[in-house]
């Protein structure tokens, strides 16, 4: 009877462990030269955003606050506020190759969540850093592009027919941890060779799941 | 006749000037004391006004514009309305507080929790409507030149969110004519008041439903 309820406790994490989708197979192999689609999601230049976030987070709750990120490709910067619509600032920090958190209101105040928003705005806005390891087409036609990141993970760069697109980060065994997709909506920014997508939907797989739906308010290129 | 028209000309000309000045001398000292205050804003009922709020952050490279509406009626019955970029609306009336946001699925009414903290907001705008700065539990405030009013919170705690916030009161007695809200040098909102109504009456249920 102990042995059974170890069995089953043993299949019941088995499961719980297995239930993120796993790397997508690539069908068709295409030569690593590195496909210049596979860039299309990274701005090559300074840009400022402003978004509106709604946030949902376990047990249901939902909350919607107005995001500022300024990126910057060249030096791999980063500079997040977060604020309430009434514009209380709930979290304000830079990141130039380490943190400087400059003002972060409860429930916004750890590190590991100014680590993980400054990780998920990367994701979002920045190449993968790592080599390529495998390119070609999904067996929905889709263009794939693999890279084998610094910190272990696997990060798809999964590029639609329609120009939509998806990033999705695996973790080191292969479960998908992060998936981010776009919706350019009618709000891309013409003549640009990175169109801005009008919504970025990210979702978050692991012990703390959450999604944020970031509809665009504003884009300016800071380098005009 | 014509200098007959001319005194008429005069007449039409120096009338409402004469006008402006008188008002203007009625309302000289209406915010030099807070007696004056008290007394001025005892008269108002209700306002309804129009506001944009200017969010100016040292990352932003021009401010954060967002526009909107509010209802008051005296003493407590406030309706702060966002109608762009973010559609929300903070609902007090009679020491119920309630707060919705545009999710993307229509306007959804937050946690209880969030609207705890909402409330002590609403309760500060309406002390301000009220004319009750110097009775306000949770700032200091000080009345200076110009009809500018300094808040300053009164524990320490409050302060590393909000430095201080300025008032300017408007000509008209009784009115708030901006407000600025200092939490740290890089962080400063500003809501600029127009086209207010005072003393039009107002539904309740612009208090109480959120169409």
């Amino acid at each position: 009877m102990k042995n059974c309820s170890l069995l089953l406790m043993i299949l019941f994490l088995m499961i719980s462990c297995t239930g993120s989708p796993e790397l997508v197979p690539i069908r068709q192999p295409l030569p690593l030269n590195g496909d210049r689609r596979c860039m299309i999601p990274f701005p090559d230049r300074d840009w400022q955003f402003v978004h509106s976030i709604q946030a949902s987070m376990p047990g249901g709750q939902e909350a919607v606050v107005i995001g500022v990120t300024g990126i910057s490709p060249k030096t791999g910067g980063v500079a997040c506020v977060m604020m309430t619509v009434e514009g209380l600032v709930l979290f304000d920090a830079r990141y130039d190759g380490r943190m400087t958190v400059h003002r972060a209101i409860a429930p916004f105040d750890s590190m590991d969540f100014a680590r993980g928003l400054i990780d998920d705005i990367k994701l979002m806005f920045f190449p993968p850093k790592g080599p390529l390891v495998a390119s070609g087409t999904s067996e929905d036609g889709a263009l794939i592009c693999r890279y084998r990141t610094e910190e272990g993970t696997m990060v798809d760069i999964v590029i639609h027919e329609d120009h939509a697109w998806e990033i999705r980060q695996y973790d080191p065994d292969s479960r998908l941890i992060r998936s981010l997709m776009t919706d350019p909506g009618d709000r891309r920014t013409a003549g640009r060779e990175n169109p801005v997508p009008g919504r970025l939907k990210l979702v978050a797989f692991g012990p703390v799941e959450y999604a944020l739906t970031l509809d665009l308010i504003e884009a300016r290129e800071l380098s005009e | 006749m014509k200098r007959n028209g001319i005194a008429v000309n005069r007449r039409r000309k120096i009338g409402p000037i004469i006008l402006l000045w008188v008002t203007g001398c009625l309302c000289i000292g209406w915010a030099d004391t807070w007696e004056g205050i008290r007394g001025a804003t005892g008269t108002i009922q209700t306002i309804r006004a129009d506001f944009v709020q200017e969010k100016h952050l040292s990352i932003l490279s021009k401010p954060f514009i967002s526009k909107g509406v509010f209802y008051y009626q005296a003493p407590d019955s406030l309706r702060w309305e966002y109608t762009s970029p973010v559609r929300s609306i903070l609902l007090m009336h009679k020491g119920k507080t309630r707060r919705y946001t545009d999710t993307g699925k229509g306007l959804i009414e937050s946690s209880r929790m969030d609207s705890q903290g909402m409330q002590m907001v609403l309760q500060e705008i309406a002390l301000w409507l009220g004319g009750h700065f110097s009775d306000d539990p949770a700032f200091d405030a000080a009345l200076k030149e110009g009809r500018r009013i300094v808040l300053t919170p009164k524990e320490k705690g409050f302060s590393k969110m909000i430095q201080h916030i300025d008032l300017m009161l408007s000509d008209t007695p009784g009115i708030i004519k901006s407000v600025e809200i200092y939490e740290d040098e890089s962080s400063v909102t500003r809501l600029l008041f127009k086209n207010a109504e005072i003393n039009e009456e107002i539904k309740e249920a612009v208090f109480l439903e959120i169409s």
